[in-house]
């Protein structure tokens, strides 16, 4: 859970280049993965729609295949790359949405006050101790998940921490100066809230949001090991590795770690530049 | 103080109640009821119906809400629907065994993720530190079902030490007969503790670390590791029981995955296997048993905090 | 601060050393043989645990392991198992000898055999009539009911003497068929011990009260009446022990001294306890077949366990959309020759299931199965298919999916296209696999499936009979994935499943020869009618045959004899023994 951000005076003007560093090789990471998923099957075309069970299970190198072949004959690496489309699409929409839903609420609570925050954040309580994977649950029976509805999900679920985040902002935002000359001139809450508070924590809110990316992502591949993601042959990464899990005990290692291995380098790598992004907002001196 | 309590504890009453109506309500709105995947494939109508009306499902929605609200308010948590017995005796296994796991984890979490926290917010820009963030960054980035994997792969089979599931059995007794098979669950556990409350703790510091108290601190000539260690470290520390308060729902959904990986008799296992056999009432037990902890653990924090802050915010209290 | 460091890594260091001395000092592993030398564990599949110990099943407990415990405790009148090679009557595990029917088949006379009960009273025809009069006062509530079956279909219950007694039937029946699916339904119960109560249905109730407390039954003194080859010895949620009963006087006593049935809640777990040797009697996940060199290496031999069963993939006649397409037996056909079942018994099933291609079980015992289901009618041919359509009138669209063309040589609105969904039970790496593999092969015959996999709860809720304008009738194809396979009781007829209006016709075919075939299966004395009935359905296909997957892989410790793996998913645990 994070919270605000408030200048770090650190001695060492070294560790700051250091923290510059992570964020440019998570930006360097993060462009070829969305390369490596977006381009890579125009490069390297694989059927990722018809089975082939005569080249099932094969290991990596065997007929042309650098990754092998899952349990139904589908190419590895090409599997990958459209595994990895799903999953940073759902990633990306459902963390902007959480973010967006939660920015909202928490403003209009932050600013509100009184009953209004009372009742906004007790919703916000109640959210938080529901199992969100109970709820994934009861969804996935009554709905067909589709990469824009997982999306909607998953969003719906994650909103809570940056409604609390944005609740706490704006409640410190609301003793600035300038907030209170606008609400003594006439303004409305609304216009308040969407016009001067959202816009002043808007750094606050680029951090959150990106963080709210990686946690969509980390969400969605549990979300799919759980049996509850994209219909086949439709896949993504935790998909992948929820298969790859039966074949612990075969040995069949290219069907485990490189879904793993791709999901940790993608959050880690938005991780690495969500600190980055905080850091810079920090050394701008907000007081 | 008495009458900030009393209102803290309505409001938690207030979310309990609710939570149980969103999950019954959500539960009863499933198409087709549990009926037919009770009675199986071969049953006959009469015999859903007969089912149906034993279970009161034939009754409107606010009714049967009613009904279960009275029969809770008499501990009567229903029975299950699978396995014969009442709710509440399986909530009684299980639950001194998910205790044992996620205790573990916690504490073990904090041992690990405290100077953790501590070390990120400062960053000294030493090789240590280096590495460590490094792999707490990595720890993070991984869900943890990988975790869980990839500790099965190394530890239970290129390495034979630990047994990849943990011991079956009814009783806290059973499980701890084998407490080698309790390692990797508690390994994995951890994992997910460790990287919550050290994020936790690397905000707070640096909140800390930003107080006023600090900057004179500084100012006075006081050197950094001093600081460090006499003024931000006891005030991180105080605040590890709100921590642990507020994250009970994801020390609880990490402690699912774990259970489901390992095959841990606990709740989260009983839970997971409930969703997949549609079996209501033992979910709506788990479902109020997590519902009411994170509650408490909230009320727990937010009162911890209160009381904890006055003395923290006095500058130089410790010499 | 260093100091604080190395005492930290001091902690650290000793917890990770302390955990290495409990791991050589636990041992944990537990052996063969786990509960004494002359006894044996059984792994249970996952989430089956036993829960109903009294042998009137009632719906929501009938459970397969619930049966064996029954048989075991409590002798039925008639046991029909593979145990033999064959599925026919075991006649040692039965408590009366073979029935004697009457030469117009209205009547059969039954003989019962000298067992005792464990308080020393004999077993006797009252023990019979206890049976006959609870499960007829109480049949709307007794599990294995059907209208117009047991009890219905018995007007008359004569006793002779004490040990010998004749049932009256309402009309002729099959005397194969009686036999083996009525009369295996009846178990004497100790009438002295057990009937509390002179009316009929409040002694029902009273016994079904008291078989509903799990916690008691291992004090209940109702339980310890049993006449079995065993009692029951403890019985808990984890695990269930039966005891050798010494007090037994039947033909087929038990070898071992006690039989342990283990309850797991996934079936990974009940491999890892394989592989440590905790389990002498256990199950291999199909995806772990892999290993089948490292289990015989450890001392068990490998099995595939396959089931007297058939599975298949329901169409839906009554669907408003589709209905009348299913009905064209050429489109049956054409997506028939598309299911590659060899591809997926190896694949998929990693060998283990076997094609099935008709209504009865596809093993070569020739009282059942017909030369042309034998044969398999439809081989996986692409081709075929897609020159079935095209003869029929059916071009690919722009999308690839197959549209009418002519009405007339359709049979079908002109402009029908062929996409269909399968509603299909989610959870299962095989049903998620075999269901990809179909949806494949027929794309490339232009049929396009589209799979919605659910819960099982939602597939079973939404996948039954219903009526055309209903919104229930929305499915097209529906697969109860691991319960797909239809397990026969020992003689497969079809009263069920395939006859007009039968309980379990979902899809509702409708098939005059076909009812014709079953009636005479089962109300007349020909034995060719059910090889004849086989036949029809294999050409037919009033459903989708599909691969029948085993019921289970055992892994089997080798020092265990005396096992048949039952087709009828039986155990005859008294006839195990341990030969070291």
């Amino acid at each position: 859970m994070t919270t605000i951000a408030l200048p770090v005076r650190s001695r060492l003007p070294r560790s700051r280049l250091r923290g510059n560093g992570l964020a440019l090789a998570g930006t360097v990471i993060l462009v070829l993965v969305v390369a490596f998923c977006l381009v890579g099957p125009l490069l390297y075309p694989t059927d990722q729609v018809h089975t082939a069970l005569d080249a099932s299970r094969l290991s990596p190198g065997q007929q042309g295949h650098p990754l092998g072949t899952d349990d139904l004959g589908y190419d590895v690496l090409g599997r990958l790359m459209i595994a990895g489309r799903t999953s940073l699409a759902i990633g990306v929409l459902a963390g902007l949405l959480a973010t967006a839903i939660g920015a909202i609420w928490g403003a209009l609570a932050g600013y509100g006050g009184g009953w209004l925050d009372a009742v906004l954040m007790r919703i916000v309580d109640t959210g938080v101790a529901i199992p969100a994977l109970f709820l994934l649950l009861v969804a996935a029976t009554l709905i067909t998940p589709s990469v824009l509805v997982l999306a909607l999900v998953i969003g719906c679920v994650s909103w809570l921490v940056p409604a609390r985040l944005m609740r706490a902002e704006a409640a410190t935002l609301r003793e600035r100066d300038f907030v209170k000359a606008i609400t003594v001139m006439g303004a409305g809450r609304l216009r308040v809230v969407f016009r001067h508070l959202l816009p002043n924590a808007v750094g606050t809110l680029v951090v959150a949001g990106t963080f709210q990316i990686a946690d969509a992502i980390l969400l969605v591949a549990y979300v799919s090991f759980l049996g509850l993601g994209v219909p086949p042959p439709a896949t993504d990464w935790g998909a992948m590795l929820s298969k790859g899990i039966t074949y612990t005990y075969d040995g069949a290692w290219w069907l485990i770690l490189p879904p793993g291995i791709a999901i940790v380098l993608v959050v880690c790598a938005i991780n690495f530049v969500g600190d980055g992004l905080r850091d810079a907002l920090a050394a701008r001196g907000r007081a | 103080m008495t009458r900030f309590l009393a209102r803290r504890l309505l409001l938690a009453l207030i979310v309990v109640f609710l939570v149980t109506v969103v999950t019954f309500v959500i539960l009863h709105l499933l198409p087709g009821g549990p009926a037919r995947g009770v009675l199986g494939v071969k049953a006959t109508q009469a015999q859903i119906d007969a089912f149906n009306a034993s279970q009161g499902f034939d009754q409107p929605i606010p009714v049967q809400y009613w009904d279960y609200l009275v029969r809770l308010l008499h501990g009567d948590l229903g029975a299950s629907y699978t396995e014969n017995t009442d709710v509440s005796t399986l909530l009684a296994q299980r639950l001194p065994k998910t205790l044992l796991l996620t205790v573990t984890s916690t504490l073990l979490g904090i041992v690990v993720a405290l100077p953790l926290g501590v070390w990120q917010a400062t960053r000294r820009g030493r090789a240590f530190d280096v590495v460590t963030t490094g792999l707490a960054f990595v720890l993070y980035a991984t869900p943890v079902f990988f975790l869980s994997l990839v500790l099965i792969i190394l530890f239970a089979q290129v390495l034979p030490i630990f047994p990849a599931q943990a011991a079956q059995g009814d009783t806290l007794a059973a499980l701890l007969s084998q407490p080698a098979s309790l390692v990797l669950p508690v390994l994995a556990g951890t994992g997910v503790t460790a990287v919550a409350y050290s994020r936790y703790m690397r905000s707070s510091t640096v909140d800390n670390l930003a107080e006023d108290y600090v900057r004179t601190a500084r100012a006075k000539g006081t050197p950094e590791r001093t600081i460090l260690w006499r003024h931000v470290w006891p005030n991180s520390l105080t605040s590890v029981v709100s921590m642990i308060g507020y994250s009970v729902p994801v020390v609880f959904s990490g402690s699912l995955v774990v259970e489901t990986m390992f095959n841990y008799p606990g709740v989260g296992l009983l839970f997971w296997n409930a969703a997949r056999n549609a079996d209501f009432p033992v979910l709506l037990g788990v479902v109020l048993v997590i519902a009411v902890t994170t509650v408490l653990g909230s009320l727990l924090a937010d009162v911890v905090q209160l009381l904890i802050d006055p003395r923290v915010r006095v500058p130089g209290a410790k010499s | 601060m260093r100091r604080k460091l190395g005492r930290l890594a001091a902690v650290l260091g000793c917890l990770s050393l302390g955990s290495l001395v409990l791991t050589a000092c636990a041992g944990g592993q537990v052996r063969h043989g786990v509960g004494g030398p002359n006894t044996v564990s059984f792994a249970l599949p996952p989430s089956a645990t036993p829960n109903w110990i009294l042998p009137l099943p009632i719906p929501g407990y009938t459970a397969s392991y619930n049966g064996v415990i029954q048989s075991a405790l409590f002798v039925p009148l008639y046991a029909y198992d593979g145990s033999s090679g064959e599925v026919g009557m075991d006649q040692r595990a039965s408590a009366a000898e073979p029935p004697v029917y009457a030469p117009d088949g209205k009547s059969v006379t039954i003989t019962l055999k000298p067992l005792t009960w464990s308080d020393g009273m004999p077993m006797t025809t009252k023990d019979v009539q206890f049976w006959l009069d609870m499960v007829r006062a109480a049949k709307d509530d007794w599990g294995a009911y059907s209208k117009g079956l047991m009890p219905d279909n018995v007007t008359g219950f004569h006793i002779v003497d004490d040990h010998t007694f004749t049932l009256t039937m309402d009309k002729t029946y099959n005397p194969g068929w009686f036999t083996a699916n009525q009369l295996t339904l009846i178990t004497p119960l100790p009438q002295h011990a057990w009937a509390k109560d002179p009316d009929p249905r409040k002694a029902f109730d009273y016994l079904v009260g008291q078989a509903k407390q799990l916690g008691a039954y291992n004090t209940n003194p109702l339980w310890k009446v049993v006449n079995g080859p065993f009692a029951l010895d403890s019985f808990s949620s984890s695990q269930i022990t039966l005891a050798k009963n010494p007090r037994y006087t039947g033909p087929d006593a038990a070898h071992l001294d006690k039989v342990t049935f283990l309850t797991f809640t996934s079936s990974a777990a009940e491999y890892n306890v394989l592989l440590a040797g905790g389990v002498d009697y256990g199950y291999v996940p199909t995806t772990n077949l892999g290993q089948k060199g490292k289990l015989e290496s450890l001392g068990y031999r490998v099995e595939p366990w396959n089931g007297w069963s058939i599975t298949y993939i329901p169409y839906n006649f009554n669907n408003p959309a589709l209905g009348k397409a299913f009905e064209q037996l050429y489109l049956r056909q054409a997506i028939q020759h598309a299911v590659d079942q060899k591809a997926i018994s190896q694949v998929i099933w990693r060998g283990t299931a076997t094609p099935g291609y008709g209504p009865v079980p596809q093993n070569n015992d020739p009282t059942f199965l017909s030369d042309v289901q034998k044969n398999n009618p439809y081989p996986f041919d692409l081709n075929a298919s897609k020159k079935l359509l095209a003869d029929h009138g059916w071009r690919p669209g722009p999308d690839g999916v197959q549209e009418c063309q002519d009405a007339n040589a359709c049979g079908v609105a002109k402009g029908t296209r062929l996409s269909m969904t399968l509603l299909t039970e989610s959870g299962s790496d095989e049903t998620d696999g075999t269901m990809q593999e179909l949806k494949s092969e027929l794309s490339k015959a232009g049929i396009e499936l589209r799979i919605n996999a659910q819960p099982l709860n939602t597939v079973l809720a939404n996948g039954t009979t219903c009526e055309p304008s209903s919104p229930a009738c929305a499915w097209q194809l529906s697969y109860f994935g691991t319960q797909g396979s239809w397990y026969f009781p020992a003689y497969p007829s079809g009263e069920q499943l395939f006859a007009t209006d039968a309980g379990v016709n979902f899809g509702n075919y409708r098939d005059k020869p076909t009812d014709d075939l079953i009636t005479a299966s089962t109300l007349s004395t020909s034995s060719q009618s059910m090889v004849d009935y086989s036949a029809r359905l294999a050409e037919q296909l009033p459903v989708i045959w599909m691969p029948n997957p085993p019921y289970q892989v055992s892994a089997i410790d080798s020092a265990l004899g005396g096992v048949t793996q039952d087709p009828m998913a039986g155990l005859q645990i008294q006839r195990w023994y341990r030969t070291r």
